[in-house]
């Protein structure tokens, strides 16, 4: 590559691929030329850590492919943990890391999350304007105390790069007035030097504070390493050129600070990649510039670049991209790099009903409901998918799949989940009975179940930690409400001191003074178990890892039954299961558990996004915003609250572009004052530009939501409301006829006929259309007795399958919760026969189809392996060639193959669900994604149970 | 069989059913949960409970309180 390279790639052409192969390309090349390269010479950097790890992972597949024979490839692929993939702050933050030590930055310093540093914010934003009086006076003719607050906190957060680079606009700009009052414009034009200046004292002080604190913030990294390149010239002579490639995906969300670094670093042999799509540039509100994106292209093409367009789309069905082509080649007029190119669909084969895939889901009022609704008529029938394919030539093509639809299979995509809307699908959805998910409403370590539990580590850290306490208390651990809260305390202030006087004790030494009848005895009995659990664990805290913790906390207190119980969609349980898929990283955090209990909620932990997305336990709806779902694609895409207008009330401040004679000119910052501005001023211009670059933004947020889709979009859309600005159903009312407020279902467009379809969903009942399941004869055997066989705690468990014995009843008081369930799930509560051989041959079975065992390998009669189980002791060697010999001949049986070339198979899976006051559990001896499932979200299980009653039928 | 398919039919839900394998012979046999069954199962299921708690000694307060 002689020159810079840029890519534009659409939504859906294959843009992790492009830039994975251009990184592999790199190399390739240089071996090609014998030019000496490795890792530290090439640079990639993405926008999530998510992103991140997919590119690693594919260039890791890439160079595997080609490490066969030649020993550079196998170097390579050696030296790949080595490698610069990751994001800006990450890339910032290992440069730092390496030479910021000779430059007087501490080795130690690590990003916060927002709960740290936002604190550190605003008291140095408010000490900053009591300590700089004479700068306050001239802002606060123009602003309130308020406003100011919160220009500061929002500017430091956000823009401060951009502010710290900005001059104050003037009173005239150009021979034009800023305000056309000239007293406003001159005291405007005196408060933005003034802020300027209190911003720059402001951010010296929390900087300073935060040093001494030994922590940063996303932007303060990067700030860091832009310090260090413009000030420091042996800093800046090691760095400069150092790399010789720098790959920048998702240019388009790229901020100034960031376009930046990545100047400063460049040598004149350094060669830049540029990746991205203007159409998807939605971070504005973070301080991207689309404008970037555009001039890089510019450059690129000036300085004998190349510039590639992608324009196959891998993502979507042929008729969907009729659409998206047709619809936004209006929303985004005009060429150029910020234009709209139609992208061409992949080549199909056997791909049927190519009926319109774009739909609007009419709704009078009510756009959740529309999606409800929507939602049920399509759930359990059979659709038409497509799937990518590749032939073994390396062609892709799009085959069609039919399969029924899922829950699963739908997103449901908001603009913001703010005031409620969150709310309201779940609400709608649930009325109807679906099973649903608000991604990331609040972070994982926030959500009550999680929080709950893993409060039990802040309070072994520091037992008088009252608000982690209360956390505990209050949530499905306990389930205390507030009232009983008040009762505990109120029950611990009489507590006496040593010396007679009152001792202000925690909470959690407040339970045991609590008496019979504060509370209601369930809720007694388990707040003395937490008591109790945490007392057990008290004792070894310090030997025990934050994850040994947790799950002898879930244990005790039977956490997974309770939250089964009180969540019949089991997301609770999705969250808690994966709670301890992460566990691990907790005791890696930090050495001591006051440590690691600080770090919970810091950027480590962030890609802990709450369960649903893909799990595919989840058989759920999602609902999320456009921004959550960047970079990902669904089955079906509902795009909702498509009437979502924008609140009223403008950005504290505004900033200009100055086009200087050479670069990018620098930024023009002015505050908004009280009295608006009239045409003809600096002031409206600048507000005029911001409410369009605001539109502009709008227009992406719409192309991101819709091109999430690959099989079916469907978009709501109610009868046009009167006020406010409604970005988005001003864009999509050029869908349909206009409907002169008759509150009928509107027409299609005579543009989009063929193209779109309107579902009248006022008009439609959830149960109408569905069909009916099963074609074939249902079996239904007899069902075994129900036996008690049981007691723990106070749970009576039941066992479904104990056949003709008599209850083992231990003649304890039962609770009302009960279990019902298999025999096999608690040996310890039903002593094993040693003669079942059925049961040795469910073992032998246990490890079939885990990590691709298939039965020959786990053994024959001739070789017959003894299965890792305790209770396989116990059969003789003959008892075991017998089982194998039984099991030789199932070698070839169709149901093990399916096993064995399964997807993936879960053991003994564990399924919980509530039944009025009962809880019935059950575990699944094998459960398998087939070949149905592969390929990713659309996956579909069967529960597939091979030795249902051992003994009885294996005999 | 059917308590399993009545567990997991919501879970996986559109209903698929379940495969019983007999390992003695290889014999397979699928089962299948309709709709219109459910109702009776859970009434027998529901009773069945109902007679095993019965069954043993009668109890203290419930997990609610």
């Amino acid at each position: 590559m002689k020159g810079d390279l840029f890519i534009s790639a659409s939504a859906g052409t294959g843009k992790t691929f492009a830039i994975s192969e251009r990184y592999v390309e790199i190399f390739e090349e240089a071996f090609r030329s014998g030019e000496e390269i490795d890792v530290g010479d090439v640079v990639a950097i993405t926008f999530t850590r998510k992103a991140a790890g997919e590119m690693k992972e594919r260039i890791v597949g890439m160079i595997g492919d080609r490490a066969g024979a030649d020993p550079r490839w196998r170097d390579l692929l050696s030296s790949i943990p080595f490698a610069w993939i990751g994001t800006i702050d990450s890339f910032a933050g290992r440069i730092l890391l390496e030479v910021g030590p000779s430059a007087g930055i501490d080795p130690g310093l690590r990003v916060a999350a927002a709960s740290i540093y936002r604190p550190i914010s605003r008291r140095e934003a408010l000490r900053g304007m009591v300590e700089n009086e004479d700068l306050l006076e001239p802002l606060l003719k123009v602003s309130g105390l308020d406003r100011l607050l919160e220009a500061l906190m929002i500017g430091e957060e956000l823009y401060r790069g951009k502010i710290l680079a900005a001059r104050p606009a003037g009173s005239a700009e150009g021979g034009v007035p800023l305000h056309q009052d000239p007293v406003v414009a001159a005291d405007l034009a005196e408060a933005n030097g003034a802020f300027l200046s209190l911003f720059s004292a402001v951010d010296t002080a929390r900087l300073g504070k935060m040093e001494r604190e030994g922590v940063t913030d996303f932007s303060g990294v990067l700030l860091a390493l832009r310090d260090l390149l413009v000030s420091r010239p042996e800093a800046r002579r090691h760095l400069r050129g150092r790399f010789r490639y720098i790959i920048v995906d998702e240019f388009q969300d790229t901020d100034h600070l960031q376009t930046e670094i990545v100047d400063l670093l460049r040598g004149p042999d350094t060669r830049v990649v540029y990746v991205g799509d203007a159409k998807q540039s939605i971070y504005r509100f973070r301080g991207a510039e689309v404008e970037a994106f555009g001039r890089a292209r510019t450059e690129v093409e000036s300085s004998c670049g190349v510039v590639r367009t992608l324009d196959k789309n891998y993502r979507s069905h042929p008729r969907l991209l009729d659409f998206t082509n047709l619809f936004f080649s209006g929303i985004f007029r005009g060429g150029g790099p910020l234009g709209c190119a139609p992208v061409v669909p992949l080549p199909t084969d056997g791909v049927e009903a190519w009926e319109p895939r774009a739909k609007i889901l009419f709704h009078r009022e009510d756009e959740a409901m529309a999606a409800a609704v929507f939602i049920k008529s399509l759930v359990g029938r059979d659709f038409s998918f497509v799937e990518r394919r590749s032939d073994g030539d390396g062609h892709v093509f799009l085959a069609g799949r039919r399969r029924r639809i899922y829950y699963r299979d739908f997103a449901i995509l908001i603009r913001k989940l703010r005031g409620g809307t969150g709310d309201r699908y779940r609400q709608a959805l649930q009325k109807m009975g679906i099973p649903c998910y608000v991604v990331g409403e609040s972070g994982f370590f926030d959500l009550p179940e999680i929080k709950g539990l893993v409060s039990i580590l802040s309070l072994l850290a520091d037992p008088g930690n009252d608000l982690a306490a209360a956390t505990a208390l209050l949530s499905p651990a306990v389930g205390l409400d507030l009232q009983d809260l008040a009762r505990l305390r109120f029950r611990g202030n009489f507590t006496d001191g040593e010396d007679g006087g009152r001792l202000r004790v925690g909470l959690i030494d407040c339970i045991p003074q609590m008496e019979e009848g504060d509370i209601a005895p369930g809720r007694m009995k388990r707040l003395l178990r937490y008591r109790d659990v945490f007392d057990r664990l008290m004792e070894r805290r310090d030997l025990l890892k934050p994850s040994e913790i947790l799950k002898e906390a879930a244990e005790g207190l039977d956490y997974e039954v309770r939250l089964a119980k009180i969540d019949p969609l089991r997301t609770k349980t999705a969250n808690f299961r994966k709670l301890f898929e992460a566990a691990e990283a907790l005791d890696e955090a930090a050495p001591t558990l006051r440590e690691v209990v600080s770090r919970l909620d810091e950027s480590s932990f962030e890609e802990l996004a709450p369960a649903s997305v893909e799990s595919e336990e989840t058989d759920a709806v999602k609902v999320m915003t456009v921004h959550q779902a960047k970079g990902l694609e669904f089955p079906v895409v509902i795009v909702a609250e498509t009437s979502w207008s924008r609140p009223a009330g403008s950005p504290p401040f505004l900033f200009r572009r100055e086009e200087g004679g050479e670069g990018e000119g620098e930024f023009v910052f002015t505050l908004l004052p009280k009295e608006k501005a009239e045409g003809g001023t600096v002031l409206f211009e600048m507000e005029e530009e911001e409410e369009m670059r605001e539109a502009e933004e709008e227009k992406r947020t719409l192309y991101v939501a819709t091109t999430r889709a690959t099989d079916l979009l469907a978009i709501t859309l109610t009868t046009p409301k009167t006020r406010g600005s409604r970005p988005w159903r001003d864009l999509l009312s050029g869908l349909v006829e206009a409907d002169g407020g008759s509150g009928e279902a509107p027409k299609v467009g005579p543009a989009f006929e063929g193209i779109v379809e309107v579902v009248d969903c006022s008009a439609m009942y959830p149960s109408e259309g569905v069909p009916t399941r099963g074609e074939r004869e249902p079996v239904t055997p007899d069902l075994a007795l129900i036996d008690p066989i049981g007691l723990t705690h106070e749970n009576l468990r039941i066992s479904p399958t104990r056949l003709s014995e008599e209850g083992t009843n231990q003649g304890r008081p039962p609770g009302s919760m009960m279990e019902a369930e298999d025999d096999l799930a608690d040996e310890e509560e039903e002593p094993l026969e040693p003669k079942d051989l059925g049961r040795l041959a469910h073992q032998i079975l246990e490890r079939l189809g885990e990590g691709g065992r298939t039965l020959a390998s786990l053994g024959s009669a001739e070789l017959p392996t003894r299965p890792l189980h305790l209770l396989a002791e116990r059969f003789d060697d003959d008892e075991l060639r017998e089982v194998w010999a039984v099991l030789d001949r199932l070698k070839d049986h169709e149901l093990v193959r399916e096993i064995e070339s399964a997807e993936e198979v879960r053991t003994e899976y564990q399924i919980i669900r509530p039944f009025g006051e009962d809880l019935l559990v059950g575990r699944v001896d094998k459960l398998f994604r087939d070949e149905e499932g592969a390929g990713g979200s659309s996956t579909s299980s069967s529960p597939t149970p091979p030795p249902p009653r051992r003994g009885a039928s294996f005999r | 069989m059917k308590f399993y398919i009545y567990l997991a039919r919501e879970l996986f839900c559109p209903l698929l059913g379940a495969r019983l394998f007999y390992l003695k012979d290889g014999k397979v046999q699928d089962v299948f949960l309709e709709d219109e069954l459910v109702e009776g199962f859970e009434l027998e299921l529901s009773a069945r409970i109902e007679e095993a708690k019965g069954r043993s000694t009668p109890g203290t307060e419930g997990e609610e309180g």
